[in-house]
């Protein structure tokens, strides 16, 4: 090695013991910043994996109660969702697959009737422009499908949609087999001094994370049940679409059960051509959301996530902002998990101070 | 129908079922239950001289230790008093479950030790559950206290004859 080399790794090194910890932090968490805005769709794909995985894993742990191997166990609950798919597809999947094209097809007559139909409330002060948003909304999803059918943006929208029903499977199914290992290395790297932290980290984070994301997909399950019977029993059009959706929606807190309410009533109106149909819909997920509040979440969620509404809003606005409809998903436990863990640590620091001087006293006494 | 399917069994926990089958805490608890510890239960392995917790911590977890030793150290004004060394088998922390309080004394691993730990969290949880387990693991908790009171009382009993 030439002596110009020797020298420059000697002031490197001298640089590196100088860094204070926080500039290597901030280095570290910058290039991870650029990694993750460079392969996006993966992370997306590895955190719906994570959820999937997570909201299973109970049910694995369960078998492994029994004595039975973790992979005997993943390998058992992909058996039985297959089959479960395999029902699916042929009792639910071909009443949905009605609703759905029969709704695709009908769209720009949809469209055309919401114009005819607005038309006659476009004279009163305030509305005019209202109603020309309303009939945009409506007529852009139209468009769209009859522009991008049978172009390559629906074949290029198709393979990243088999890509990662490929993947996540995938994914979830070694995240699931090998989370307990992963943890096991993680602590065994971890200092002896953080690892009354860390654990507590993990649980509250388990329990939070747990509690909320099963109670959301149960809560999802059955308001998508009561929605979809309750706009059957009205005679609204499309109920298992349109109930599914409500489902799906209610994920976002507010916004959500707003914008599946508005797809709702409008449907309703154009189909039934009176304000009495809207109201009856207006009415029906009124008592969705009483229900909701009072009967089905306190059962499922119960009190997991104690937010503040300004907080939680502007969590939802940012998580919306930085990750699109995941991140308004995700935006609510994430924040109240985040939440939890500075307390964790803030804690931990705290007992920090208090230890370090029994910990030279003790380590007398094994010398 | 067992032999059948023995592929499918992880044999590899029974050694750690038998050493949790002797803790005191897990007295009467089925092999579902244990099995249940096994799996839910963060285990972490210590070198020599690691220090588990140190005295007036804020306890937060129970111990078990699976295999090693631990010793129990405690400072008496400017001494340090070994209170007592624990094997596999053995568990410590167990107030910290009851109460979050500062730890009594400081633990350190004596040698190469495995610990199976359980965060309060988790235990609270197995409680609210409200069953057959949750009862036992209380009437066990509730031993070992009542255990500790009969010494100490005999102790003072002692001091005062003196």
């Amino acid at each position: 090695m030439k002596k110009s080399e020797e020298d420059l790794l000697t002031e490197l090194s001298k640089v590196h013991h100088q860094m204070p910890r926080w500039v290597l932090v901030l280095i570290a968490s910058m290039a991870l910043v650029v990694f993750a805005s460079h392969t996006a769709g993966l992370l997306v794909l590895l955190l719906i994996s994570g959820i999937f995985a997570y909201l299973f894993s109970s049910l694995i742990n369960r078998i492994e109660y029994f004595g039975i191997k973790r992979t005997v166990a993943v390998a058992a609950l992909y058996g039985v969702a297959l089959l479960l798919f395999t029902a699916a597809e042929f009792l639910i999947l071909p009443c949905l697959k009605n609703e759905t094209a029969h709704l695709s097809a009908q769209l720009p007559d949809i469209t055309r009737q919401a114009e005819a139909a607005f038309s006659g409330l476009k004279g009163y002060p305030f509305t005019e422009e209202l109603i020309d948003r309303i009939l945009e909304g409506i007529a852009r999803p139209g468009h769209m499908l009859s522009t991008t059918l049978n172009s390559s943006e629906v074949f290029s929208q198709a393979a990243s949609l088999t890509f990662a029903m490929i993947l996540i499977p995938f994914f979830v199914f070694f995240i699931l087999r090998d989370w307990p290992a992963m943890l096991k290395a993680f602590l065994r790297r971890l200092p002896a001094a953080y690892v009354e932290t860390a654990i507590a980290a993990l649980a509250e984070i388990n329990i939070l994370a747990g509690r909320y994301l099963r109670g959301l997909a149960i809560d999802c399950f059955s308001i998508a049940c009561i929605a979809s019977f309750g706009l059957w029993a009205l005679g609204v059009g499309y109920p298992f679409t349109l109930g599914i959706m409500t489902g799906a929606a209610n994920v976002i807190p507010y916004l959500g059960p707003i914008v599946s309410c508005a797809a709702a009533s409008l449907i309703a109106f154009i189909q039934f051509k009176s304000a009495g149909a809207v109201i009856n819909v207006l009415m029906l997920y009124t008592a969705i959301r009483l229900i909701d509040d009072f009967v089905v979440q306190p059962l499922t969620i119960g009190r997991s996530v104690r937010l503040h509404p300004m907080l939680l809003i502007i969590s939802i606005i940012a998580g919306q902002r930085l990750f699109g409809i995941m991140g308004m998903v995700l935006a609510v436990p994430t924040v109240t998990i985040l939440q939890k863990v500075v307390q964790i640590l803030l804690d931990h620091r705290q007992r920090m101070r208090t230890r370090t001087a029994a910990a030279t006293h003790i380590q007398k006494i094994i010398v | 129908m067992k032999k059948l399917f023995r592929w499918a069994f992880d044999r590899n926990k029974d050694d750690r079922l038998s050493i949790l089958r002797q803790v005191g805490l897990c007295k009467g608890l089925s092999r579902n239950v244990l099995m249940k510890l096994l799996v839910d239960l963060v285990e972490k392995e210590y070198q020599q001289g690691d220090l588990i917790f140190a005295e007036g911590d804020t306890g937060k977890a129970l111990y078990i230790i699976l295999n090693g030793s631990v010793s129990i150290v405690k400072r008496c004004g400017n001494e340090d008093k070994v209170l007592a060394t624990l094997s596999a088998g053995s568990f410590f922390g167990e107030l910290a479950l009851i109460d979050q309080v500062p730890r009594f004394a400081s633990a350190t691993a004596m040698e190469k030790t495995t610990l199976l730990i359980m965060y309060k969290s988790y235990f609270d949880d197995l409680i609210k559950a409200n069953n057959a387990m949750s009862s036992r693991l209380l009437l066990n908790i509730v031993e070992l206290l009542t255990a500790y009171v009969r010494k100490n009382h005999a102790a003072y009993r002692c001091d005062r004859d003196e």
